[in-house]
């Protein structure tokens, strides 16, 4: 019989569904990673004897409306799917804790200013931000990171503040400040280190709807542009074509599905095997 | 007079064709003899645009014809090729063989929708109106030539021209030829541009922003078909304002509306369909076009330009974007159906070979990198796709620079900001309304206003000269220079579909030379 080892990486492996969310994050930036090797087309190859075929040996999720090969293409979509989750949390996580521990540290009025300009940003949704973005700073993939990103920095600044609020009415970190600890000390030493599992968890499941909302740019057309294929701007095109290629609509959608769906089961997981309260199971 | 009579000859045979045109379409469609057309019922029609403004002198939308067109005549009514057609436009007859006159004979008998006679006084009224600045009349600029406006009598109208005026005929088919009631003008002031009181078959009944506009019949208007009866046949006509083409196709599936436009991936569909009824509108515009800022490097190289030209296969970009259902452009800015169209013209085609040989020429065999500038659509984006794919293929690198199609339009042509834009343009059959604004020196449309002295001069030449058969013969000069030069390379011209439930008649007739829906003669079978 393995041991059960109480950890909070033990609890979390042990979760069916968190494997297979591990499992699909790592198949999915496998291929962002090796798509130089796996891609057996260039995405901007175009054969024009070959239009909307169906699945064929050569051609495994056919080809798009310009004789694309979109197995290629989605393959190297996964590269702007993973950099884009990435980008954005990194940013949110980058901008948000800084700002929440900040309001924590300094408190009064500071602390107003921080979170009501936090309270600003969340008004505006973040669909509408990026539009925004897109048309001033034009359509890139930083474009579209920042826009994201910055629809999460309050997300987390909250999150960051509210957590930190709470442990730092704990004994220990009053017996630290007694101690003569300085305050930066305090919060990046005693503070922040116990208040990282909701951190985490939030940034997980941001991911996902990272991964969603650049696709629902790239749906509706302000996302990253053609011909740099991404899942949204495949669905984009493939979307009028549904009763005549399906597969083309399915294949990106079913892509997006899939990460979205791992990130959020990884970060459900991962809530589970983070709190101290579960125990062993 | 000359030219008037040929005019009026070719109108007359026209005519006949057209009056033949409902039994072809019957005829086509299996059913035995000739429907008589019936009176009354309502007819739906969905439509993208919104009006810019219901009057058609003020209105600065592309989409404006298909409401203005429902309720107005125009002075000069023009064929589907744009030829002149007397008997449905409000002048009679008309004589321009006085290169410092213009001379129409009015129809007699006309009323305003507010009862306001049709004569002399009220052309003189229009025409002065659009001329005056303060109106800010979309069409200003096409009537420049004319010095003043002239009531001799009642029914005979003269204006003096400053010079030579060419496109008077086709620009008075347009929205500078509708004719508004100097009645309600005067008593309306800014609000007309949305209670416009015109002459057409239809009268404004109701207009809803953003949602629809409401049309009902002129019980006294002039009109007769061929048989001599009242036209409209139509009692009410509502235009929906729906922005998104799948939404019309499946509100004419769902029974919602009785015609749209059909976006070209889903004729076949239709064309397989018994329920439904699709007319074609070959050439409805210049659906692609490259357009090259010609001082603005590398493109202010002729031999890199046509290397461009030669480069990219339009034949590839019909079966793909268009799926089979375009046609490559042969006769330059002057599409398919105008009277102007020549396909016999050379044009760059596509030649891999010679466009890496006039690289070399150009001094850059390797191939070289520019920005070329878009705006997305369905039918834009895999475009552009497409032609940096194949410049790719002679070592041209694109870089496509993508933005809104205002924006981009203004950033190519006013902020000079790329050598290449890829567009399209509207149905523009009367030649000189492009070249102008296109190939003249001091063009709008010429990016990089490089003066070109021997086209500046065929195109004034051009402006100048009444009749056609002349005209051609310039306008296919131009297009020599225009094509040979790699000035601006036009593509594919698109074929415009329209579908109506089978109930629908006269859709033979629907649509006008601009390719926009043009409803007076429609009817509807009761079933």
């Amino acid at each position: 019989m393995i041991p059960r080892a109480d950890t909070a990486a033990g609890r979390l492996l042990r979760a069916p569904r968190a494997i297979f969310g591990v499992a699909v994050i790592l198949l999915i930036a496998a291929c962002a990673l090796g798509a130089d090797w796996l891609m057996l087309f260039d995405t901007e190859d175009m054969d024009f004897d070959s239009l909307l075929v169906a699945a064929s040996w050569l051609h495994p999720l056919g080809t798009d409306q310009l004789g694309r090969d979109t197995l290629s293409r989605l393959i190297l979509g996964s590269q702007v799917a993973i950099e884009v989750s990435l980008g954005a949390v990194g940013l949110g996580v980058a901008l948000g804790v800084p700002l929440g521990l900040a309001a924590v540290t300094l408190g009064g009025w500071i602390d107003d200013v921080i979170m009501r300009v936090m309270d600003a940003v969340v008004v505006f949704p973040s669909l509408l931000v990026a539009v925004a973005l897109a048309a001033a700073m034009g359509n890139s993939l930083g474009t579209v990171v920042l826009a994201i990103g910055v629809a999460n920095v309050p997300w987390l600044a909250r999150l960051t503040r509210s957590q930190a609020l709470a442990v730092r009415s704990l004994d220990y970190v009053a017996a630290a400040e007694v101690a003569g600890t300085t305050p930066v000390k305090l919060m990046l030493r005693h503070i922040l280190p116990n208040s990282l599992a909701p951190l985490i968890v939030q940034s997980t499941l941001g991911m996902g709807y990272a991964v969603l909302t650049e696709a629902a740019l790239g749906f509706i057309g302000v996302g990253v542009q053609p011909p740099t294929p991404t899942w949204g701007n495949m669905l984009q095109q493939a979307f009028p074509l549904l009763d005549r290629q399906p597969i083309l609509s399915i294949a990106p959608g079913v892509a997006i599905f899939l990460l979205v769906l791992a990130f959020n089961l990884v970060g459900d997981a991962l809530r589970d095997a983070l709190d101290p309260r579960m125990g062993p199971r | 007079m000359a030219n008037s009579n040929a005019f009026r000859r070719r109108t007359l045979v026209k005519s006949a064709v057209l009056g033949a045109g409902s039994t072809v379409l019957l005829a086509r469609h299996g059913r035995a003899a000739a429907d008589k057309p019936q009176y009354g019922g309502k007819l739906r029609v969905a439509y993208q645009l919104a009006p810019g403004a219901l009057d058609p002198v003020v209105g600065r939308s592309g989409g404006d014809a298909y409401y203005w067109r429902q309720f107005c005549d125009q002075l000069v009514d023009a064929d589907p090729a744009l030829k002149p057609r007397a008997e449905t436009s409000l002048a009679e007859s008309w004589d321009v063989s006085d290169p410092k006159s213009v001379t129409l004979k009015l129809r007699k008998g006309v009323l305003f929708h507010d009862g306001t006679p049709f004569d002399a006084a009220a052309v003189k009224f229009n025409i002065e109106r659009l001329l005056d600045p303060a109106t800010k009349a979309t069409p200003r600029a096409a009537f420049t030539a004319v010095e003043s406006v002239e009531a001799v009598d009642e029914h005979l109208v003269r204006f003096r021209l400053k010079r030579p005026w060419g496109s008077v005929l086709s620009t008075l088919a347009d929205r500078g030829g509708a004719m508004n009631s100097p009645t309600a003008v005067k008593a309306l002031g800014a609000d007309y541009a949305f209670k416009p009181v015109s002459t057409g078959p239809f009268k404004v009944a109701e207009f809803v922003s953003g949602s629809h506009v409401r049309f009902v019949r002129n019980e006294k208007y002039w009109g007769r078909d061929g048989d001599g009866n009242p036209l409209p046949y139509l009692d009410e006509i509502v235009m929906n304002i729906m922005a998104d083409p799948t939404v019309q196709v499946s509100a004419l599936k769902a029974g919602d509306t009785d015609l749209v436009y059909l976006p070209v991936r889903d004729v076949g569909g239709f064309l397989d369909n018994p329920k439904y009824n699709v007319e074609t509108f070959q050439g409805g515009g210049v659906v692609f076009t490259l357009s090259f800022n010609q001082a603005k490097p590398p493109m202010d190289n002729q031999n890199l330009r046509l290397a461009v030209a030669h480069a990219i296969n339009p034949e590839a970009i019909v079966k793909a974007v268009h799926f089979g259902r375009a046609i490559v452009a042969k006769g330059g800015m002057w599409p398919t159906g105008s009277w102007a169209y020549d396909p016999t013209v050379a044009r760059p085609s596509y030649n891999v070979a010679k466009a890496k040989a006039l690289l070399a020429a150009g001094g850059k065999p390797g191939g070289f990198e520019m920005d070329a500038l878009m705006w997305p659509s369905e039918v834009n984006t895999p475009t552009a796709e497409i032609v940096r794919a194949q410049l790719g293929a002679i070592g041209i690198k694109l870089n496509l620079k993508v933005a809104e199609v205002t924006v981009a339009t203004e950033k190519f042509y006013y902020g000079q900001e790329a050598p290449l834009f890829l567009t399209s343009w509207s149905r523009y059959p009367e030649p000189d309304w492009n070249a102008s604004l296109i190939y003249r020196s001091d063009g709008y449309y010429n990016a990089g206003k490089v003066k070109n002295a021997a086209l500046d001069a065929l195109i004034d030449e051009g402006a100048a000269t009444v009749d056609l058969e002349k005209r051609k013969v310039i306008y296919r000069k131009v297009d020599e220079i225009v094509l040979g030069e790699a000035l601006m390379v036009p593509e594919i011209y698109g074929i415009t579909y329209a579908a109506a439930a089978k109930h629908v008649m006269g859709l033979d007739q629907v649509f006008g030379w601009d390719a926009k829906m043009y409803l007076h003669r429609m009817w509807l079978k009761k079933v």
